[in-house]
């Protein structure tokens, strides 16, 4: 990856953005994914890249929060349905992982609880954590707003599964409230 | 740093990405590219491939293209080219290492190298004749799909953008199960191909079942700059931003004027020194030239840099025509055709004509994406062109006098951070004192110029109306809710549902609302030209009414249209009457990352 003193001509650019690898770097190294820290619903630390990212596997992310009342239970029973779907590809090709918008008081206790509910099994995964590295997490993978006013509101970020094999640094999305046939067939291409 | 030095080195652009912005890059040094160095990339037409009656060129010719082609060449002959889509390494400028990209290229046997990041120019004529389309096939020699590291997706689908060609020739982007149980598989793999049959005959020419009736058929709606890239579902921005892209230009054919009944439509002729019937001697051959805008980000390696979790938009740091960062072109002092399109995944751009001080000088637009204009529009003073878009001009460059001209410029002035849109309305853009300069003229000698510019172009007529009165009206609003795109207050994307059924011969307006604030959508609509109603409310813009600040020409009976531009907060009714073909279709928005984050509709034509 390119240190910033390598450009011969480093203008004073009034903003420095964060550094992100091109496509063939983004294979190897971190490629610009925020290594934080995140709490599963059993209270197990995990490292975002390291543990859910990295490798050669589809890794399927959606934020959701356990006080969503409008669209996350469709979302989730979606899910559901393909997490049902997948089989034996579950934890092994396709991981799926929740992640909450509201950390503070999505406690692990909650997100295991909520994970009950729609009969999560192991491979996906229910996340909490700092909600500075939430956010971090969030930003990285474009589930935010400009408009602050927007992005404030938990429900616009709800909707959406991004997903992607890091390995072969390939990534792209699909609604979380698409036909769970759709769904499978996205987070499945790469398998 | 004010945004004027940004704009000299071509960067404030970019920074509207930066919260997941790729980069201490190198482009992002934009002032280490010396703009100019490097000439204008015009790639050649494809290499026909003969065959003689009885022996196709390709003898597994898919069925649904060959029901266009008489392989005893009695009734009609078509004409056989090959693509390869690859990976091959080009220069988008001297200073940079080759750049690694997906391109289509020229695959006719005897072609054996393709240095350009474009694929081939097609060049073509109208017909009128069934059985005397264009067949291309289209051979995938990109990496295996476990192979393949790094953004793209290998399974392609061509979109022949501007051309009215049958369903399954038209870059469905997934394959899918018709209505009628049959399978529609339209994409291919690696080491694949697929034949497209494009018959360019005018709308009308034919009836479903391709047995023929010309009695509605629409001579008018010849256009005459389209293009072909990748249409994959959810992987168009990263194919094209690879490189999928080519142009294909459409010409009367100057041996129809015999034809009694098409002797007054044949105008374009591709001939400046055709004096005979209606031939409009636009600038032809060498002094008519495709321009396509796009941007890029190379990498301190010069390789492409995209960001995958950008779904405003993504805004490259390079300007590139044709495939070179803003490059140059040597010009005669004559007329000039520039055709302009807009193939950038999230950039709308505001043109100028200026010189090295930043004054500006009129154009003489003559076309859309929906072809000539019935008259051309004279002085103007700049052009909108949204993603998808094109517009022609004709330039004369011997207004521009030795010594006081040696050059001249295109410059970009529209402001745009980030890739939800520019800045401003449509009906009022924000424009910098000075822009970003992308292609460089080099003022030459003056030549001998035979070309014309006349005064009447190709006119037609509106829609009638019999026609309006009896159209249904649909209404396609454009919102957002939860972060992802909807269409009439439901997520977008689905293309297993049919928003629409239009029924051929049978015109609609089709309201097109943006209500979602911000936010700008180019709206394409596939397979048929739309004729512009009202542009919130208001006749549109035609060349004539209204102040010129360089919006579009969109008026019906000015001007037909494939791609809508909608700003922010906009309403345009347009009427579309879909006449063969029947199948499925898409609409959608051509900020490419809005495309591919499901702002797509299906409609069948039924």
């Amino acid at each position: 990856m390119l240190s910033r003193r390598s450009v011969a001509c480093a203008l004073a650019l009034a903003v420095v953005p964060p550094a992100q690898a091109g496509p063939g770097a983004a294979a190897r190294g971190q490629a610009g994914f925020p290594n934080v820290e995140l709490l599963d619903q059993h209270g197990r630390k995990l490292r975002f890249f390291d543990d859910l990212v990295r490798g050669n596997h589809t890794t399927v992310i959606g934020f959701i929060y356990a006080q969503c009342g409008d669209i996350c239970p469709m979302t989730m029973s979606n899910l559901s349905r393909v997490q049902t779907l997948l089989g034996d590809k579950l934890g092994r090709e396709v991981r799926l992982a929740s992640i909450s918008l509201d950390p503070v008081r999505d406690t692990p206790v909650i997100m295991q609880g909520y994970a009950a509910r729609f009969d999560a099994k192991p491979g996906w995964q229910f996340l909490t954590g700092q909600p500075k590295n939430i956010d971090a997490v969030r930003r990285k993978l474009g589930a935010y707003d400009r408009d602050p006013a927007i992005d404030a509101d938990k429900t616009q970020h709800t909707g959406l599964l991004t997903y992607g094999n890091q390995a072969r640094a390939r990534w792209s999305r699909v609604s979380a409230l698409a036909d769970p046939q759709k769904i499978l067939a996205s987070i499945t291409r790469w398998v | 740093m004010k945004r004027r030095t940004f704009s000299k080195f071509g960067l404030w652009g970019s920074t509207g990405a930066l919260a997941s912005w790729p980069a201490l890059t190198r482009a992002q040094s934009g002032a280490l590219l010396t703009p100019f160095l490097d000439p204008l990339p015009l790639p050649p037409a494809p290499r026909e491939i003969e065959w003689k009656p009885g022996a196709l060129p390709f003898a597994d010719l898919d069925p649904g293209a060959k029901l266009f082609v008489d392989t005893s060449q009695v009734k009609g002959k078509a004409t056989f080219y090959r693509v390869v889509a690859e990976v091959r390494s080009v220069k988008f400028h001297s200073q940079l290492p080759a750049t690694e990209i997906w391109g289509y290229r020229d695959g006719h046997p005897a072609v054996t190298s393709w240095n350009y990041a474009l694929g081939p120019t097609f060049v073509r004529n109208f017909t009128d004749n069934p059985y005397g389309p264009t067949i291309v096939r289209h051979v995938n020699n990109l990496p295996a799909h476990s192979e393949h590291v790094g953004f793209g997706e290998p399974r392609l689908s061509v979109h022949l953008h501007g051309g009215h060609q049958p369903a399954r020739d038209d870059g469905y982007p997934t394959d899918t199960t018709l209505p009628d149980g049959t399978a529609f598989n339209v994409t291919y793999d690696p080491g694949e191909h697929y034949d497209y049959a494009y018959p360019i005959l005018v709308p009308g020419c034919l009836d479903d079942d391709r047995a023929g009736t010309t009695t509605q058929s629409l001579e008018t709606d010849r256009l005459s700059t389209a293009w072909y890239h990748d249409h994959v579902i959810d992987f168009t921005a990263q194919n094209v931003y690879r490189g999928l892209v080519g142009f294909f230009l459409k010409f009367d054919d100057p041996k129809e004027m015999a034809v009694p009944h098409l002797r007054e439509h044949i105008r374009d002729v591709g001939d400046e020194t055709n004096t005979q019937g209606e031939a409009l001697q636009l600038p032809s051959g060498p002094y008519d030239i495709p321009l396509v805008l796009q941007e890029k980000t190379f990498d301190a390696n010069g390789q492409l840099v995209y960001d995958v979790f950008n779904i405003d938009g993504f805004l490259g740091q390079e300007y590139l025509v044709n495939g070179m960062v803003r490059p140059y072109i040597p010009v005669k002092r004559r007329k000039y055709r520039l055709r302009f399109l807009n193939g950038s995944n999230a950039r709308i751009y505001q043109l100028f004509l200026a010189d090295k001080n930043g004054k500006t000088y009129p154009m003489t637009q003559i076309a859309t994406e929906g072809g000539l204009l019935a008259r051309p529009v004279r002085k103007r003073p700049s052009f909108h062109l949204a993603m998808a878009e094109r517009v022609e001009v004709v330039i004369d460059f011997n207004d521009f006098p030795h010594p006081q001209f040696t050059e001249l410029f295109i410059e970009n002035r529209l402001i745009q951070t980030e890739g939800r849109g520019p800045k401003g309305k449509y009906e009022r853009p924000e424009l910098s004192s000075r822009g970003t300069q992308i292609l460089k003229f080099k003022l030459e000698e003056r030549v001998l110029d035979p070309s014309l510019v006349k005064d009447t172009l190709r006119p037609f007529a509106t829609a009638s109306a019999q026609d309006l009165s009896q159209a249904p009206i649909r209404n396609f609003e454009f919102g957002r809710g939860n972060g992802q795109w909807q269409i009439n207050g439901q997520l977008a994307g689905d293309l297993s549902r049919v928003l629409a059924r239009p029924i051929l011969g049978k015109g609609e307006i089709w309201r097109l609302i943006n209500n979602s604030g911000g936010w700008w959508h180019p709206i394409h609509i596939h397979h048929e030209l739309m004729r512009v109603l009202k542009r919130n409310g208001k006749v549109p813009f035609d060349g004539s009414n209204g102040v010129d600040f360089g919006q579009v020409i969109e008026r019906d009976g000015m001007a037909r249209k494939d791609t809508i531009s909608l700003g922010p907060n906009s309403v345009v009714e347009v009427f579309v009457k879909f006449l063969d073909h029947r199948g499925p279709f898409v609409l959608h928005c051509h900020n490419m990352e809005h495309e591919d984050h499901a702002m797509m509709v299906r409609f069948d034509v039924i």
